[in-house]
């Protein structure tokens, strides 16, 4: 997964998350942002946990280290709770939306409209495309 | 002669098919939006904003509606986006009076809490907990209370709570805060989205039947082994480390259900299918898009709120 980080509708930067288990930078357009996030996957940062205490389920938080398996969930939902939006791609959706238009002819004038539109378009909407268009 | 009219037929098929999909597309973005309409006037915005009209009609079926909508040029996401950052422009009083019976009404024992960035005020949190669907927080959840690190919860001492920095439990309905003020605003709005949504899981909903509950859990079962699950390190962490206890198919519902309210533009179709109708179950008349909008709208007025203030 990836995933696009923005504040006040600002791009910051661009982050390779894979299925949650790593937190690379792809693309950074503020400098100072990477430096802040590489600081905090150095010095870790807090995340919650389901847990059992006393036989009671509990919602804990937790430190989170740039080894834990999950890093790059627990960055994702760190990110959020800082107050900046994320934008995630999962490069399976991308590969089945990018399949579909293909699959359209050069000369088609709804081709590029529809090569407009799909960037634009939440993970919602692009899930509940490619579930219409797998259907038959 | 016969590969020519075989490959034109070959052309013809494709043609055919990338034509049915252009469709399916155009129809499927067609209903997404259609569905939108009407958030003006549930926000009471219509007379003092305009939107931007760009309707790119391509489905013949749907063009009367579509021509009346924003766009197709821009999506959903970016139409809720505006309509929120509208609302949000304005103070929480003004932007939540619509809310303001609602909270009063509401019979749930709450108090201010307080956060790393200040206090939620009591009115603000049962504002928050009213722009739930009918019977989401009302009627499953009894409490939301606040407690000191140092007082037990409910009658328990945790044995590792010295390790805790924040402890939230929920039994029974009763949501109890353990030391709040260490937590951001933004992660106490999530916890409580995520309690409110085990309280209508398959175990706990009071408006679901058995059959729907059955339902439900199969449902869940079968997205959480799904390659294109809603990710979430508090469900992963279960899965990768399995606990004898808590069941990672509940804490998967009760992050999506979070999510739903949170922002449903970020959850895979098949993951709000199924909160969407559950949700439906508890409140026929919801509507996603309109509750999105009063939802965020709301949550985003009490951060906007707590963050011009000086921090403490």
């Amino acid at each position: 997964m990836i995933i696009k980080i923005y504040q006040d509708d600002s791009y910051l930067a661009s982050m390779d998350i894979g299925a949650g288990e790593k937190a690379v930078f792809l693309d950074v357009a503020n400098l100072d942002f990477k430096d802040q996030v590489m600081d905090l996957l150095e010095a870790g940062f807090s995340g919650l946990k389901s847990e059992i205490d006393s036989g009671k389920r509990i919602l804990s938080e937790i430190q989170v280290s740039k080894d834990n398996p999950f890093v790059g969930l627990f960055l994702r939902d760190y990110l959020k709770t800082e107050g900046y939006e994320i934008e995630e791609i999962d490069p399976e959706v991308e590969r089945k939306l990018n399949e579909f238009v293909s699959e359209i002819s050069e000369d088609d004038p709804d081709k590029e409209q529809i090569k407009k539109i799909i960037p634009k378009l939440s993970y919602l909407e692009k899930t509940s495309i490619i579930e219409e268009l797998e259907k038959d | 002669m016969g590969l020519e009219a075989s490959n034109g037929s070959r052309e013809k098929l494709k043609k055919n098919r990338s034509e049915k999909l252009k469709d399916r597309f155009w129809k499927t973005l067609g209903i997404l939006l259609i569905s939108g309409h009407g958030l003006d006037i549930a926000i009471k915005t219509s007379d003092t904003y305009t939107w931007k009209k760009e309707a790119i009609v391509k489905d013949n079926e749907s063009k009367e509606d579509l021509t009346n909508l924003s766009l197709l040029g821009t999506s959903l996401k970016e139409e809720l986006k505006r309509k929120i950052d509208y609302i949000t422009a304005g103070s929480l009083d003004s932007i939540s009076e619509s809310l303001k019976d609602d909270a009063e009404k509401l019979e749930i024992a709450t108090e201010d809490i307080p956060t790393s960035e200040g206090v939620i005020p009591e009115e603000d949190l049962k504002k928050f907990l009213s722009s739930f669907p009918d019977n989401w927080a009302s009627g499953e959840i009894r409490s939301i209370l606040a407690q000191e690190r140092s007082k037990s919860v409910l009658g328990y001492e945790f044995k590792r709570s010295a390790e805790f920095k924040i402890i939230l439990l929920n039994e029974r309905g009763n949501v109890v805060l353990f030391a709040p003020q260490e937590l951001s605003l933004e992660r106490i709005l999530h916890i409580i989205r995520h309690e409110i949504a085990h309280g209508n899981d398959f175990d706990t909903d009071k408006d679901l039947t058995p059959q729907e509950k059955a339902k439900l859990e199969a449902d869940l079962k079968k997205r959480i082994l799904s390659p294109d699950r809603y990710r979430s390190p508090v469900v992963e962490d279960l899965l990768m480390s399995p606990s004898s206890v808590i069941d990672p198919v509940a804490e998967y519902w009760a992050e999506i259900g979070a999510q739903y309210f949170e922002d449903p533009t970020k959850l895979p179709r098949a993951d709000f299918n199924i909160v969407n109708r559950v949700v439906k179950k508890n409140d026929p008349k919801y509507d996603w898009k309109k509750g999105y909008v009063k939802h965020r709208g709301v949550s985003r007025a009490i951060i906007k709120k707590l963050r011009q203030k000086p921090r403490r």
